[in-house]
């Protein structure tokens, strides 16, 4: 990243006609991706199965289950969505509460902004935006830290963002399909597989002490934050709280 | 069309604006994107990160100390080893066998 302000991506480069022929084909980017989020496959299929069935305690039948997951794909949403039906929310309230859980993914769509440039991408923004997840942003974060030129950020933000569609519709199925029962066993804290790796995730980008800090200043707002408000609101707060902290310290450090 | 229906293809819709929305501004901010923005955005993944991480820490299943235990052995797999899966099979074993000895 160059520090003067700009940004010249891959993708830039190559419409400016600078490292020509070097990225990788694009299917080769996109199954790259896919195949990056396979260890999470582990995570997301407990989570899925889970929400199937608490789903259809909630009172939801199984075909609108199975459609919530294929249509909504953001587990923590569909999660809120269930919880707070379940409790005899208004539909107002659960709409509000999923909306402002769901507005982290403004931040990470600017975050990816970045590397994926002005122009075109392929499959297009609409399309691409659409099966984005937090760790579908994760992968496609860290991978592009390793400052490959031949990575294509679209193709493989794309690939990662599919990748855990499967396993979740079919976990959420095998939810449905358990009906009433649910295995203790499936949930033998497999969903620590999350919080895990978004760690593995994040140490690496813990290069300075600055950065350090926010990461610490992150996890105490959401720990603090979520014991006033539920857990979307508190994630918002600590994601915007740590990194207008990070943003001030660096301005403050570059004397502006 | 029953009312969960209706409540799940609102929200679906919903999310699919805040996940196209941070693309579309991306895009007409881009190059001219104010410098104030891009040292927030820089530090996004790391505060999302961890905000991700701490819920999970704090509260989960087994031991408090089984779950520090597993980030521990995760943390140092993946700088060994540099690879998501062997870090994640690894974090969770330590978390089954810490937990295991603890309780």
């Amino acid at each position: 990243m160059v520090s003067d302000g700009a940004v010249l991506t891959p993708r830039m480069g190559r419409e400016f006609g600078i490292h020509p022929g070097q990225e990788r084909p694009w299917r080769s980017e996109l199954r790259r991706g896919y195949a990056a989020m396979f260890p999470l496959w582990l995570g997301v299929a407990p989570f899925a199965v889970t929400y199937g069935v608490l789903a259809q305690q909630a009172g939801f039948g199984a075909i609108e289950t199975q459609l919530s997951s294929m249509l909504i794909y953001a587990g923590a949403a569909q999660m809120a969505m269930i919880s707070l039906f379940d409790d005899d929310a208004a539909f107002i309230a659960i709409i509000l509460t999923t909306f402002v859980l769901n507005l982290r993914h403004i931040l990470y769509g600017l975050s990816l902004s970045r590397e994926l440039g002005m122009g075109g991408v392929r499959p297009r923004r609409p399309i691409l935006a659409a099966v984005l997840t937090d760790e579908s942003y994760g992968i496609a974060v860290a991978d592009g830290q390793k400052g490959d030129p031949a990575r294509r950020a679209d193709a493989f933000l794309f690939g990662a963002s599919i990748s855990l569609y499967t396993p979740f519709a079919l976990s959420t199925l095998t939810g449905i399909a358990l009906g009433g029962v649910l295995p203790d066993a499936e949930k033998l804290g497999l969903e620590l597989v999350f919080p895990l790796s978004f760690a593995v995730l994040l140490l690496p980008l813990l290069r300075t002490w600055r950065k350090v800090a926010v990461a610490l200043v992150a996890a105490t707002l959401v720990l603090a934050a979520g014991q006033i408000f539920d857990g979307g609101v508190a994630l918002l707060i600590a994601t915007i709280g740590g990194a207008g902290l990070g943003a001030m310290l660096d301005s403050r450090a570059a004397g502006s | 069309m029953t009312e969960r229906l209706i409540l799940v293809a609102v929200i679906a819709a919903l999310t699919y604006a805040t996940r196209y929305a941070g693309f579309a501004l991306g895009r007409v901010g881009g190059q001219t994107m104010p410098p104030a923005l891009e040292r927030f955005l820089n530090y996004v993944p790391i505060a999302a990160f961890a905000a991700l991480v701490a819920p999970g820490v704090a509260d989960g299943p087994g031991a408090l100390p089984s779950r520090v235990i597993a980030i521990g052995v995760a943390a140092v797999v993946a700088l060994r080893l540099n690879r998501l899966w062997a870090a994640l099979i690894a974090g969770m074993a330590g978390f089954w066998i810490a937990d295991f000895l603890i309780s």
